[in-house]
């Protein structure tokens, strides 16, 4: 936290050296929220670096109330948040939504196109089909449901400091983890056997 | 035989506190249908947990830090173009506060080419003391020097 602070009133007295380091220290976190939130690889790139940007311009009005890894990942959401607006991507759909088109989604149908007569496809290749399949799924989740798998499970972040991030409450932010959750783990049981799900 | 729920078994694997992992061990141990069910979720906490595709271009930092370089470098150029304005309207008033526009118009207007001397009248202080053309001389150098200054700082930024 004492780094942190000192790190900062650096960048703000105008260290280049020091926002580099903090870009290094955040560049997962940012990738992370931004890759998840949106699909589309030629913009994502360039939204973790407007991100930056703006992390940079702001960055003398953070008052430590928060941590600083929160109201980073709060700007990084927002930026996507408002990306998503511009292009016009649904944003408050419910999880209802997406389970009615479970079937002849697209992890469905790669999946199905592999050759039934090659040799069993080894342990490896089953691991790969089924990362597919589960990203695939992620993806068709509402952007909120996304961005909390996210935080929560590569960031491992806690229910209240996601419930900052996204402005919703833990409760709140709790029940859509489990949904989610849920949701995924019954696309899988509708995929593949218990044994194929075995490690 | 009831099974084990979905709540309880993400909070399993969540590690949460306030379950009982002694008693769901023993019903995973004699049930086929939930030890799927955990399965399932295992899988998933994996996935989720996977981080490839999540992967910046190398030159990520440097990239960032160009475009802060670039928006800094638009903004000096505001700052030197508000200066200059600054300048030229200081500098304007300057000599609309030491001459009188009006007089020497006329005087140019009554007295033809050979209205220079009307030029010199029409500036009253240069008709005064010699004090007076060296505070003026003095506080049009002073000015442009201090903004020339200005304008060298920034741009070394
Ligand atoms: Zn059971």
């Amino acid at each position: 936290m004492q780094a942190e602070k000192e790190l900062i009133d650096k960048i703000v007295a105008g260290d280049a050296q020091a926002f580099r380091v903090l870009v290094e220290n955040y560049q997962r976190l940012v990738c992370h929220v931004v890759f998840r939130m949106v699909a589309n690889e030629a913009d994502r790139e360039e939204l973790c670096q407007e991100v930056f940007v703006k992390i940079y311009q702001h960055l003398k009005n953070f008052n430590f109330q928060s941590k600083l890894s929160t109201w980073i990942a709060r700007i990084a959401y927002n930026t996507c948040i408002n990306y998503l607006k511009k292009k016009k991507a649904p944003l408050y759909d419910d999880l209802a939504g997406t389970e009615a088109d479970s079937p002849g989604d697209r992890a469905v149908s790669f999946i199905e196109s592999v050759p039934g007569e090659l040799p069993l496809p080894d342990e490896f290749a089953v691991n790969r089909e089924i990362r597919l399949f589960l990203h695939e799924a992620i993806s068709e989740l509402p952007p909120q449901y996304r961005a909390i798998l996210t935080l929560y499970h590569l960031d491992e972040m806690s229910y209240k400091e996601i419930g900052e991030i996204i402005n919703l409450p833990e409760g709140t932010v709790k029940s859509y983890l489990f949904r989610a959750r849920k949701l995924l783990k019954e696309r899988m049981l509708e995929k593949y056997s218990a044994e194929e799900l075995l490690p | 035989m009831k099974h084990l729920s979905d709540a309880e078994l993400q909070a399993y694997l969540d590690r949460e506190a306030s379950i009982s992992r002694e008693e769901m061990e023993a019903h995973l141990h004699a049930c086929a249908h939930c030890r799927s069910n955990l399965a399932a979720y295992r899988r998933l906490y994996g996935g989720l947990k996977d981080e490839t595709g999540f992967l910046l271009s190398a030159n990520f930092a440097d990239a960032v830090a160009a475009r802060i370089e670039k928006r800094g470098e638009r903004k000096a150029d505001l700052l030197e173009l508000s200066l200059i304005v600054t300048a030229l309207i200081s500098g304007l008033a300057a000599v609309l506060y030491f001459f009188d526009p009006g007089a020497v118009f006329k005087n140019l207007l009554q007295q033809g080419v050979a209205g220079i001397s009307g030029l010199m009248r029409g500036i009253p202080l240069l008709q005064g003391s010699s004090l007076h053309i060296l505070l003026f001389t003095a506080a049009i150098l002073a000015l442009v020097g201090i903004l020339d200054k200005m304008i060298f700082q920034f741009r070394q930024r």
